[in-house]
């Protein structure tokens, strides 16, 4: 294990910016940043901060100790015996028909968090307590996911290669319900893991999340890319998504020893005109603060540019590089390394900014349009608060047959009819859209879970082969169930929020710029100094792109919350009066009473004596 | 008249329907106060009663062992007289203080008393593991005071001037004396007070919550990351394993221990430390310097990550703080503007901090430029002072008693005393850990029978609260510990009772902090009058007012029987 260490130090020794030490420091931080003009006003910023450590660094189970990986992070993960988590908190939904595929795999909408737990008999417990810690680190709602929200897909969340074994498998026979069809196995291949993806559908992202996510930086906001996270800004924009992943990877293709890994990823979509955009200060004028200089930490600190090379946006500054022609197509990107620029400063300490020129503010500018071949929208349809229907469009506009699969976990609310599920396939080529009807894109495989009241939601995970240029839809019916007093939500009458479907696919062909493309080019930057092949090829193979559609806001039937108040007060009147008339009719006696003297006319013949 | 003359079927048939309606109502009472009523576990209160009636005073019975020269040329039967007679001794001076500690002992919780007995200890035999043994020597030229060494081991020596043939009983007085000196200063230690008899002992504020388990977090702070930079590394683990595992391995059987550390660069401080130029030396240079009453503000919570997600245990933080080049040498000073040679300071209940100054990397002062390299560094060479520094915090946050000040100051006042050097280093010595067991497991038992009776008073004061099977069968365990902490007690076997102490402790709390040990909120009286009142007032209107009629009808009844008579 030491040796080992040895010889990864050695080889980082080149790179670090340390070169003394008396020991070898197996720990690494890379920070880059990507900017990316989407369309003529909306400009993509993408935060990538990176953290690998050997798992063996951190120490035995009750006794580690942390550089450069966060504590906190490694506390909970080895309390909780977590293999590999992502939690993403996200403001805004992504526009994949204008902006193409966000550069991060994990965007959906609101908070997702997708968990892979070590299984054994006390995984509840662990995986509440997992939960609770997050929420608490966070200072977010994560404790209240529970078994309501969460399910267990089968195949979505693989990683891309045993995706990709799993869509190429030959058709199988339409099956009812199939059981569980993959051995579910840990990373590691021996300890058998539980995968859990969650939703909170409803939870906003602000400043008190990203505060303690800053906090988990090695440099936290004091120095590096890290600086440039300014709240106000990141939080006036189009787009606000930020994520952290920690895994453990296999550094080399025998994988002896593996890695954990930290990724701190921030994406955001800024709008040129809102930002009073200058072209002389790029990072100034998208976050309004100065970069003095890379973490001193980091093992490299980098800006990546991308330039379209149509459209007329000029790059006035010089960079360190430019990455080869097909990193992304119709942009070149420069690269550029903080070390490098700090040290060319000619007055230290007045920031480092980039000068990246739009031919004008307001013309709309000959930008390559995106290629979306993929794009998957869900709306719910129906009126009346008892019955619903599902309605999802999946579009392939590629000329290629696209295998996908399709994730849609919804709560148990809605009681889904699985047997009305149904498929409509139309073609795109007939503008008219009459006769365009092809045969029916049937799922080569599902996997279906039935919901339990007041428990788990349903899940619906199917295999696709989308026929090229074509748009799928799915249809099916569901009931609105009706919630208990409690269940319902502070502001009843608002709906309750259901999370996105998912669509997730392997890496889609090369013209089209998906967050494959993203993680590619920034891993190509990473790279290129450390010969470090590998990363890249496991990149190449290994690479997948999801859909997130949108997210719905179910009406329930909603009770009047004083109702059980006026149950009881209008029961116990009844009562009363019940017994009340019950009890007079018994103790009073009604008999005729003969009155003397003369009768009056109008006056009661019979009255009534105690 | 005659109006009541039709009324009597009727009124002969009211009563038993008045009567009826109150039967149907006193069934229903019971009934419904049952199934109203919450559910209350039994709780053994009398026995926890009877357990804190008995305890004026906790008990802790120790064996003395007398070991006498083997060369005395003593029979066994002499020594053994000589160890009645000093037991007898041991209760006479116990008498004598007696009245005054109790009476002292006034808002204590529970105090400690060391019942002390001397033992003759067999010359072949060897003392049971962990058992003071007091040894006696002759030394003829002895013509001072008499003289004590105390060892390392369990062992003290007892010189005395007494020349071989001489009578017995002389021995007798300086051993009483030893003993009940020793004793009493650690009984004041294990009731929390100093020497001067006050309360609470300072060591008592400084040392952190008593449990079994704590989280040891070591944390590497700088303050730029620049200097981060050039050393990203600290040999922790080879720090660890040299200074502290050593002490963590003596109170092993006590506590549990996990430890972890972190590196961050960047960690700035709250405060600014005073600029004071040095004068004569050089004028470049000048110390900056921290007082005491900075020290409070030292660490910058908000920003320096020190939480932990551990919950359950407590955390105790060692910093080791590395100022700026641009702040080195940053020093802690006295009032008189000495800096302190530690440069370290305990935060009670909380942790230590040490700061650690970089070495001058200017031109080499020091002929030896490979001491340089090394002490820039921090390797285990650079770490030696400020881990030992945290091992002398961690002794004092756990509460591990000070031997010299406690004990080996009031011995000094009667004997000469002589200490092995040992006992001044990191690690444990036997009489301190025997000590501190006493200590922790009277605690704990003053502890535990303390939340035993506020368990037993929040149930009675909160009638609308459920107390489940849980509780009880906890409090029926906690109780069953405390009983078997005495029986371990008896039997000598200190260890194994200060587990059941602890044992009895966490029992105790862990039915006192109970989720569930709440007054029931569903059902406030408002709600309930709410709930009652539309049923029952127009329910009862009717049958009152009935009553009412009928009670005076009969009067009317009565007064015309009397008027009849007449």
């Amino acid at each position: 294990m030491r040796s080992l260490h040895i010889t990864t130090g050695l080889l980082l020794a080149c790179t670090a910016p340390w070169v003394s030490g008396s020991r070898p420091f197996p720990e690494t931080f890379d920070e880059q940043l990507l900017v990316h003009p989407l369309t003529a006003d909306k400009i993509l910023s993408h935060f990538d901060f990176q953290v690998r450590v050997p798992s063996p660094a951190l120490g035995s189970s009750d006794d580690q100790h942390y550089r450069l990986f966060p504590r906190l992070i490694g506390q909970i993960i080895q309390k909780y015996e977590v293999e590999e988590f992502h939690l993403t908190f996200t403001q805004g939904h992504w526009d994949y028909e204008r902006w193409g595929y966000p550069p991060e795999v994990s965007s959906a909408p609101s908070l997702e968090l997708r968990t892979r737990l070590r299984d054994s008999p006390d995984l509840e417990e662990r995986w509440q307590g997992f939960n609770n810690a997050l929420s608490g680190l966070f200072c977010a709602s994560i404790n209240f996911i529970d078994e309501t929200t969460t399910s267990e897909p089968r195949w979505s969340f693989q990683p891309a290669e045993e995706l990709r074994s799993v869509l190429q498998q030959p058709t199988t026979p339409f099956p009812a319900i199939s059981p569980a069809l993959l051995p579910v196995t840990g990373a590691n291949g021996t300890t058998p893991t539980v995968l859990r993806h969650s939703f909170l559908a409803r939870e906003n992202v602000c400043t008190e999340n990203l505060t303690p996510w800053i906090k988990l930086l090695p440099c936290q906001a004091q120095a590096g890319l890290a600086g440039l996270l300014n709240s106000y800004r990141l939080y006036d924009t189009h787009f606000h998504s930020m994520g952290i992943h920690v895994t453990s990877v296999c550094p080399d293709a025998r994988c002896i020893q593996r890695e954990l890994q930290t990724r701190q990823t921030l994406t955001v979509v800024s709008d040129r005109h809102r930002v009073a955009y200058q072209p002389t200060a790029l990072l100034a004028s998208l976050f309004d603060r100065r970069l003095t200089g890379a973490c001193p930490l980091a093992r490299s600190s980098r800006v990546l540019v991308t330039v379209p090379e149509t459209g007329g946006v000029r790059l006035d500054t010089d960079p360190t590089a430019w990455l080869p022609a097909t990193s992304l197509p119709g942009h070149r990107v420069a690269e550029f390394d903080l070390y490098h620029l700090a040290s060319q400063q000619p007055h230290p300490g007045t920031g480092i900014d980039l000068a990246l020129t739009w031919p004008t503010v307001d013309s709309s500018l000959g930008l390559p349009a995106p290629v979306v071949p993929l794009t998957v929208h869900r709306q719910v349809a129906g009126h009346g608060l008892e019955r619903g229907h599902l309605l999802v469009t999946i579009t392939n506009r590629g000329d290629q047959p696209q295998t996908v699969t399709y994730l849609d976990t919804l709560p148990w609310y809605l009681n889904v009819y699985f047997h009305t599920l149904a498929f409509h396939t139309h073609s795109l080529e007939d503008a008219t859209g009459g006769s365009g009807d092809l045969s029916p894109t049937a799922p080569v495989d599902m996997y279906l879970q039935t919901s339990l009241d007041h428990g788990r939601p349903s899940a619906m995970e199917l295999k696709l082969v989308l026929a090229p240029r074509s748009r799928t839809t799915l249809t099916m019916d569901f009931d609105k169930a009706f919630l208990k007093y409690t269940e319902h939500p502070p502001d009843a009458n608002r709906g309750l929020n259901v999370g996105s479907a998912i669509l997730t696919a392997l890496d889609l062909p090369a013209p089209v710029v998906s967050s494959c493309t993203y993680q590619r080019l920034l891993l190509r930057a990473g790279t290129s100094r450390t010969t470090d092949k590998h990363d890249e090829e496991k990149m190449v193979t290994a690479c997948l792109t999801r859909l997130y559609t949108e997210l719905f806001l179910v009406n329930l039937p909603t009770p009047d919350f004083s109702m059980p108040y006026n149950v009881i007060a209008f029961t116990c009147t009844v009562l009363a009066f019940f017994f009340g008339s019950m009890f007079n009719a018994l103790i009073r006696g009604y008999t005729a009473v003969e009155v003397e003297g003369e009768l009056k006319a109008g006056e009661p013949e019979a009255k009534k004596v105690d | 008249m005659a109006i009541t003359l039709y009324n009597d079927k009727v009124a002969r048939r009211r009563v038993p329907i008045l009567l009826s309606v109150c039967c149907v109502f006193l069934i229903g009472l019971p009934l419904w106060w049952k199934a109203t009523e919450v559910y209350r576990a039994d709780l053994p209160a009398d026995a926890i009663r009877a357990w804190a009636a008995s305890k004026a005073v906790l008990r802790y019975p120790v064996d003395v062992y007398i070991e006498f020269p083997p060369s005395a040329g003593q029979s066994l039967e002499d020594n053994g007289q000589v160890v009645t007679a000093l037991n007898e001794a041991l209760a006479h001076a116990r008498s004598n203080v007696e009245p005054a500690e109790s009476s002292d002992a006034v808002g204590a919780s529970l105090p400690v008393r060391f019942d002390v007995h001397a033992r003759l200890l067999n010359p072949e035999a060897k003392p049971p593991a962990g058992a003071p043994v007091v040894r006696i020597r002759y030394d003829p030229d002895l013509i001072d005071r008499p003289w004590v060494h105390i060892r390392a081991d369990q062992r003290l020596d007892l010189v005395v001037a007494r020349p071989p043939a001489a009578a017995t009983p002389s021995v007798i007085g300086p051993l009483t004396e030893v003993i009940t000196r020793l004793y009493r200063a650690q009984e004041r230690f294990a009731n929390d007070r100093t020497s001067n008899g006050e309360r609470p002992h300072p060591a008592a504020r400084r040392a952190v919550r008593h449990t079994r388990d704590y989280q040891l977090t070591f944390s590497l702070f700088y303050e730029e990351a620049s200097a981060a930079a050039r050393t990203p590394d600290w040999d922790i683990e080879a720090a660890l394993a040299t200074h502290v595992r050593p002490f963590l391995r003596h109170v092993a059987p006590l506590f549990n221990f996990t430890l972890d550390s972190q590196v961050q660069a960047f960690s700035s401080l709250p405060i600014q430390p005073a600029r004071d130029p040095r004068g004569t030396d050089s004028d470049t240079s000048a110390r900056h310097t921290l007082r005491a009453g900075d020290l409070p503000h030292f660490i910058n919570a908000q920003d320096w990550n020190l939480e932990s997600t551990e919950t359950t245990r407590p955390l105790l933080n060692f910093i080791l703080y590395v100022p700026a080049p641009s702040r080195t040498p940053l020093e802690i000073v006295t009032a008189d503007g000495h800096p302190l040679p530690s440069n370290a300071f305990l935060l009670p209940r909380w942790g230590g901090v040490c700061i650690w100054n970089r070495p001058p990397t200017g031109p080499p002062t020091i002929s030896d430029t490979a001491t340089i390299t090394t002490a820039s560094a921090l390797d285990v060479a650079a770490l030696h002072q400020p881990f030992v520094t945290f091992v002398t915090q961690l002794r004092n946050l756990l509460g591990v008693p000070d031997w010299s000040r406690e004990v080996i100051q009031p011995l000094g006042q009667v004997f000469e005393v002589a200490v092995e050097s040992r006992l001044a280093g990191s690690s444990l010595t036997t009489w301190e850990f025997q000590l501190l067991v006493a200590k922790r497991s009277t605690e704990n038992v003053a502890e535990a029978a303390t939340t035993l009776q506020s368990l037993l008073n929040l149930v009675d004061s909160i009638p609308n609260m459920v107390v489940l099977d849980r509780i009880e069968s906890k409090v029926t365990r906690a109780l069953d510990h405390l009983r078997r902490f005495e029986e371990e007690l008896d039997g000598r076997r200190y260890v194994t009772a200060y587990a059941h102490a602890a044992e009895a402790l966490s029992q105790a709390e862990s039915a006192f902090f109970d989720p569930t040990m709440l007054a029931l909120l569903y059902f406030p009286d408002n709600h309930k009058f709410g709930v009652y009142m539309p049923l029952f007032v127009p329910a009862f209107l009717p049958v009152l007012m009935a009553i009412l009629k009928e009670v005076k009808r009969r009067r009317n009844l009565r007064a015309a029987a009397k008027t009849k008579a007449e």
